[in-house]
């Protein structure tokens, strides 16, 4: 008897793939104005267009989106202004692809165009693109924590330097789609590409002027994420409004250039930072200055605002700091959450100018870091706690990786270190239940059938829950199954950001899981005549702790057995965070369960003449706690280092003259299997008390040092400072190389 | 007198089975598999030929097939991942592919199968330099190229 | 409609009498496809040409190299006819994918691109109409197209002095390919259809040639500068550069020696001072000096 070839694992359906009896096709039309006053839209040609069944504008939808409560200020359609190129002006459905594609260029806007807003240095200058904004500025937060005047009044030295961040994109392969279905009995269901499909309920439903209970949201297989399918998005709401008025389902994909309009990705960032050393070379005090390009709308931003700052000091112990985070608007798309959101800007600024104050005042940079280190049960003066802190043996780890290496000519070696949250202590909006639930159920087969609401975005999560589950159980992790992200099926999981699935779902699981053990325990206990505290779970089988090759009963027995004592064989859990917030205004905003850390180091090749740079070898310690599935965190590991290559050297996604641009993938620059360095990766494991068998996050963190680390190798081995990224050539050529005749001449004589 | 197409039909074998397709003269053999032949298992990532998710193999050369107009395909051996279904070497490559945990999201995995699949028909024991410089054509935002290339290495 | 009718031509003569009057010819469609999708073509008549047999093969001869033009950049690698430095430099054409649709006569023929043309309808609607697109002045600036050949494969080939066998309507001419990208060959390059490219014994066997190029990544992207280096062994040894994706066309500079520094310095100004791609000419005019001494280093004797 054969056993079965091994699984094809990637034939599940995306949403592009889903096919529906009677499902109709639609587009968006966009605006290809920057800025300018809509003056009338005019669907009569769309609805001539052959093929094309029906079409929306903005009066369809008469409240405004956005995902944070306060600032919702994101029309699902354009309504009477336009705010970037590429903003959704309707939507058309029609009987093909081609058809609504049709249908949708031939949508008449009149527009009056206003002046644009193009930069976040024109703050105020300009007009507002909100009227609640007159100084175009989202929030102005300033924080002080600890005498930070004082401190930079009695330093030994202080360092100072100005930064710029590029903004990038997540580029994810998959872009962004939905089918949505208005159904007979009056409900919604929306199968969509999202990280959060509970937000997404909530979202369409209140935007659709609907109750939750009728919206049901399902992921199908998600290519990806990294932060950018984690809002509730125009397109999804259309297809929502066009299927109840054909009552057929409608499915909506994105372009990629679409996907490069709808944006959310990493904010441009103007950072002024000041380091104030004490004579023992302790961080006395830190100063930063921050302005984040943050689009057209709100989105996400206030919490990047926030996060820009609240995370200054980490993973250092400083003595004092104070932060003003301002989010300007602008005419570009709206910036939002892209992996390790608002911290990764910050962490270069603070990483570049500790190198520089090493090199100033002779200090090894890696030790001068293991010196600073905030340790296990430390809190921050803002109110982090640190529940545990791996972060010198990450140290460590790079020294040991990298002391032993030599530098040739042009070469050098760069760190930087970091922290990250597991999931935010509260969420978007305020309230106090579970951020996690899950329920499992021990199915008669034997097998256990875990139901949480996490989306699986290709991170492995629910393999890691499912892990937890079978350690918790004692059995194979094959014994058991998840079904997920469905919000009919499926309790309220927050959704796959802010790297919280593995600590917040990590410990709503293993809560059901110990419950249905102790279920089966009970159940066996009284059949065995044993107390069930003596007895154990193990593959298969329920024996006594001391003496398993005596007394005992397989495991499909004792679930029967269970079954016939309670009925039914099932475990809830949840979990909310037992953490206070900062007791200052926006405490709220960076407190987390646990805190993961990491330490990086890049090795570069610089060639000054060209300006160019290599990266031969990048070295990434990660403390997650502990790795519930040390494959996944190291491909996590792997695909952070890749993707803060990315951002150091070769993408960007920005304005120029007043467009996003780039909008394909030929020209955004995706690292490629021959851009990529060696990678070293290590897990380090400081087990928080938090965390699911002490486990922290590994989705985000890895990839904050990365960018600093190559680019403290770069001024290291260029002699230059380097406060922009992504690093240019053309910043980084010598300046007087330019004017030189070179060695053609001499190869000649 | 030169060859008009007749009646714009176009005729190509596609995983093994014989199909004739109308193709629109600007339409690409990507949206000719996904929308007229069922093969969801085609995937578009970028509809520029950078990002290889819509690679398939025509006549053994794997391309990808968002630049390639279904016009002229007349006469082709199509072949695209889940026709590879039982193909023992292609059962190979996946199941060496998802041990290595190389499948994340898994939306580049269809591509890169075809073109590890092209790749150890032309060369039965490629080196890992070999194997990276034929990944290059299949972008994984995830990143999991090392996993790949250790993947494929171990199969030559 | 972008494309209006697409047919496959059985000949040569067949293809030529349609080009003439108007139609494109397709062979690996990896410059016409881009274009047509992002609504640069209107109305377009679409002839293939790759499965004509006469534009096919790799062949040594007695005077050199010759190549089919509708080989593929993939198969022009793999073939044993082909020269490491060639070889070599088609490997970084594009990407493997490309490549095994990409041909050599397509790579000659491709298109000028430039950030503001190379981009989908919404994006250039919202940019405002180009020289090339129905506008009246060059958005990158000035009132000249600034727009570049991204070719590495041309700029080599030039280096070497290849010639093509190129066929118009009626008319077939062996030409070399630097004077195919001059001013006076336009109605040649847009009508016209590569039958082969020749390459010398002598530039391969006797002389050397070297490339260095700037590129962002080491796959798929177009090269943003090409320069290569020649030498020529005889009486008297010539070496030359040639500038190319950064130019309009590739341009190949025979060096006077001594004291080349004043020809390679005049080799980057023909870089335009519009910037049409992701650097500035300041930059591309610095490196394309930088690259010529180290291409010069290479071939030097």
């Amino acid at each position: 008897m054969s056993s079965p070839p091994p699984p094809w694992p990637w034939t599940d359906p995306y949403v592009a793939d889903l096919s529906l009896p009677g499902m109709v096709f639609a587009a968006m039309a966009r605006s290809t104005h920057a800025h300018a006053a809509l003056r009338s839209i005019d669907l009569a040609p769309a609805l001539a267009t052959p093929g094309v069944l029906a079409a929306v504008d903005g009066r369809a939808f008469p409240l405004m989106g956005g995902v944070i409560h306060s600032s919702r200020d994101e029309p699902v359609l354009a309504v009477d202004r336009v705010r970037y190129v590429g903003e959704p002006l309707a939507a058309v459905a029609a009987v093909s692809p081609e058809a609504a594609k049709a249908g949708a260029a031939s949508v008449a806007a009149a527009f009056d165009p206003l002046p644009p807003v193009l930069t976040m240095r024109s703050v105020g200058l300009d007009v507002p693109l909100h009227e609640e904004h007159p100084d175009n500025v989202l929030r102005d937060v300033a924080l002080e924590f600890g005498p930070v005047d004082e401190s930079f009044a009695s330093a030994r030295a202080v360092f100072a330097g100005t930064y710029h961040y590029g903004a990038s994109t997540h580029a994810a392969l998959e872009p962004h789609g939905v089918v949505a279905w208005w159904r007979p009995e009056g409900r919604l269901w929306v199968w969509t590409s999202t990280q959060c499909p509970h937000l997404v309920q909530h979202g369409v439903a209140r935007l659709m002027g609907l109750e939750p209970s009728a919206v049901r949201v399902i992921t199908p297989r998600v290519g990806g994420g990294f932060g950018g399918k984690s809002e509730v998005f125009s397109h999804e709401v259309v297809a929502a409004r066009l299927s109840m008025l054909l009552g057929r389902p409608v499915r909506l994909i994105l372009s990629r250039e679409e996907v490069f309009y709808t944006h959310r990705g990493r904010h441009e960032a103007l950072i002024d930072l000041r380091l104030a050393v004490g004579a023992h070379d302790e961080i006395l005090g830190l100063d930063a200055d921050i302005i984040l390009n943050g689009g057209a709308y709100a989105g996400m931003g206030l919490v990047t605002t926030y996060y820009a700052g609240q995370f200054l000091g980490i993973p250092y112990r400083v003595g004092a700091f104070r932060f003003r985070s301002r989010r300007v608007f602008t005419n570009a798309p709206p910036a939002g959450p892209k992996r390790g959101h608002g911290s990764v800007q910050i962490r270069f600024a603070v990483e570049r100018l500790l190198d520089r104050a090493a090199l100033s005042l002779g200090l090894n940079p890696l030790a001068w870091r293991m010196s600073l280190a905030l340790k296990s049960d430390e809190t921050t003066l803002n109110g982090l706690k640190i529940g545990s802190s791996g972060f010198t043996r990450c140290l460590e780890e790079i020294a040991r990786m990298t002391a032993p290496l030599q530098c040739g000519e042009g070469e050098a070696i760069g760190v930087a270190g970091s922290a990250y949250i597991s999931g935010a202590a509260f969420p978007i909006i305020p309230n106090r239940l579970p951020h996690s639930q899950a329920i499992l159920r021990a199915d008669r087969s034997g097998l256990f059938v875990l139901t949480v609401g996490v989306a699986e975005i290709g991170q492995g999560a629910l393999e890691t829950l499912r892990t937890l589950v079978a350690q918790t159980l004692g059995q194979p992790t094959d014994r058991v199954l998840a079904v997920a992200g469905d919000t009919d099926a499926c309790p309220v999981d927050l959704g796959s950001y802010s790297s919280r699935v593995t600590l917040m779902a990590g410990n709503a699981v293993i809560a059901a899981a110990a419950a249905v053990r102790r279920q089966l325990l009970e159940a066996a206990g009284d059949r065995l005549a044993v107390a069930p505290e003596s007895l154990d779970l193990v593959p298969n089988r329920v024996v006594v702790r001391e003496d398993p090759g005596g007394k005992g009963m397989s495991l499909t027995r004792a679930i029967a057995r269970a079954e016939e004592r309670i009925g039914t064989v099932i475990g809830s859990g949840s979990y909310a965070p037992a953490v206070e917030p900062g007791p200052y205004p926006g405490g709220a905003l960076g407190p987390s369960p646990a805190f993961s850390f990491t330490a990086a180091a890049a090795k570069v090749r610089f060639d000054p003449d060209l300006g160019a740079v290599e990266v031969t070898d990048i070295w990434i310690a990660h403390d997650c706690g502990r790795a519930v599935n040390l494959a996944r965190v190291n491909a996590q590991l792997h695909g952070c280092a890749l993707m803060g290559l990315g951002e150091a050297l070769m993408e960007q996604a920005g304005l120029h003259r007043g467009i996003m641009d780039p909008v394909g993938m030929l020209d955004y620059g995706v690292p490629t299997a021959r851009d990529l360095p060696r990678i070293h990766a290590v897990v380090v494991s400081a087990a928080d008390p938090a965390g699911p068998l002490g486990a922290k996050e590994a989705g985000e963190g890895p990839l904050l040092p990365v960018v600093p680390a190559i680019a403290n190798a770069v001024a290291r081995a260029a002699g230059l400072d380097i406060c922009a990224i992504p690093l240019s050539s053309e910043d980084l050529v010598r300046p007087s190389a330019r004017e030189t005749p070179l060695s053609g001449e001499a190869a000649l004589r | 007198m030169a060859n008009r197409i007749q009646q714009n039909m176009v005729a190509f074998v596609l995983n093994g089975r014989p199909f004739s397709v109308a193709p629109d003269p600007d339409e690409t053999l990507l949206e000719t598999l996904r929308q007229r032949c069922g093969c969801a298992d085609v995937k578009k990532g970028c509809d520029e030929g950078a990002c290889g998710a819509c690679t398939v193999a025509i006549d053994d050369v794997a391309v990808p097939s968002c630049l390639v107009l279904t016009v002229a395909c007349a006469g082709s051996r199509i072949v695209t991942s889940a026709g590879l279904a039982t193909d023992p070497l292609a059962r190979r490559i996946g199941a060496a592919l998802a041990e290595a945990g190389a499948v994340q999201c898994g939306f580049c995995t269809a591509g890169v199968l075809i073109t590890a699949w092209s790749m150890f028909r032309r060369i039965p024991s490629p080196d890992r330099d070999t194997i990276s410089r034929e990944l290059t054509g299949n972008l994984c935002r995830c990143g999991g190229y090392d996993l790949m290339v250790e993947a494929l290495a171990g199969l030559g | 409609m972008s494309i209006c009718d697409v047919r496959t031509a059985r000949s040569l003569e067949e293809a030529l009498v349609l080009t003439a009057e108007g139609w494109l010819p397709l062979a690996g469609g990896t410059d016409l496809v881009p274009r047509m999708k992002h609504g640069l073509l209107t109305g377009a008549r679409v002839v293939i040409v790759r499965g004509l047999k006469e534009l096919h093969g790799v062949h040594t001869t007695d005077t050199g190299l010759v190549v089919g033009a509708c080989t593929t950049i993939a198969d022009l690698c793999r073939s044993s006819a082909c020269p490491p430095w060639l070889g070599g430099a088609c490997a970084q054409i594009a990407g493997p994918r490309v490549r095994e649709l990409a041909t050599v006569g397509g790579a000659l023929l491709q298109e000028r691109r430039c950030r503001y043309y190379n981009r989908p309808v919404l994006w250039r609607t919202a940019s405002g109409a180009c020289l090339r697109t129905g506008g009246d002045r060059c958005l990158a600036g000035g009132d000249r197209c600034c727009a570049t050949q991204r070719s590495l494969l041309s700029t080599v080939l030039v280096a070497v002095s290849a010639s093509v066998v190129i066929s118009r309507g009626a008319e077939e001419r062996s030409v070399l390919l630097e004077d195919l990208y001059g001013p006076e060959a336009g109605a040649w390059r847009a009508g016209g259809i590569i039958r082969s490219v020749s390459i010398s014994r002598m530039a391969e066997a006797e002389g050397k040639v070297a490339v260095e190029w700037i590129r962002r990544r080491a796959s798929i992207d177009y090269h943003d500068l090409v320069v290569a280096g020649a030498s020529r062994a005889g009486s008297p040894h010539e070496v030359s550069v040639t500038v190319g994706a950064a130019v309009p066309y590739p341009r190949r500079i025979v060096l006077p020696s001594p004291a080349p520094g004043g020809a390679i310095r005049s080799a980057a100004t023909l870089i335009p001072s519009a910037q049409s791609g992701r650097l500035s000419p300041a930059y591309l005019r610095h490196a394309a000096v930088v690259l010529a001494g180290r291409v010069i280093a290479r071939v030097a004797p």
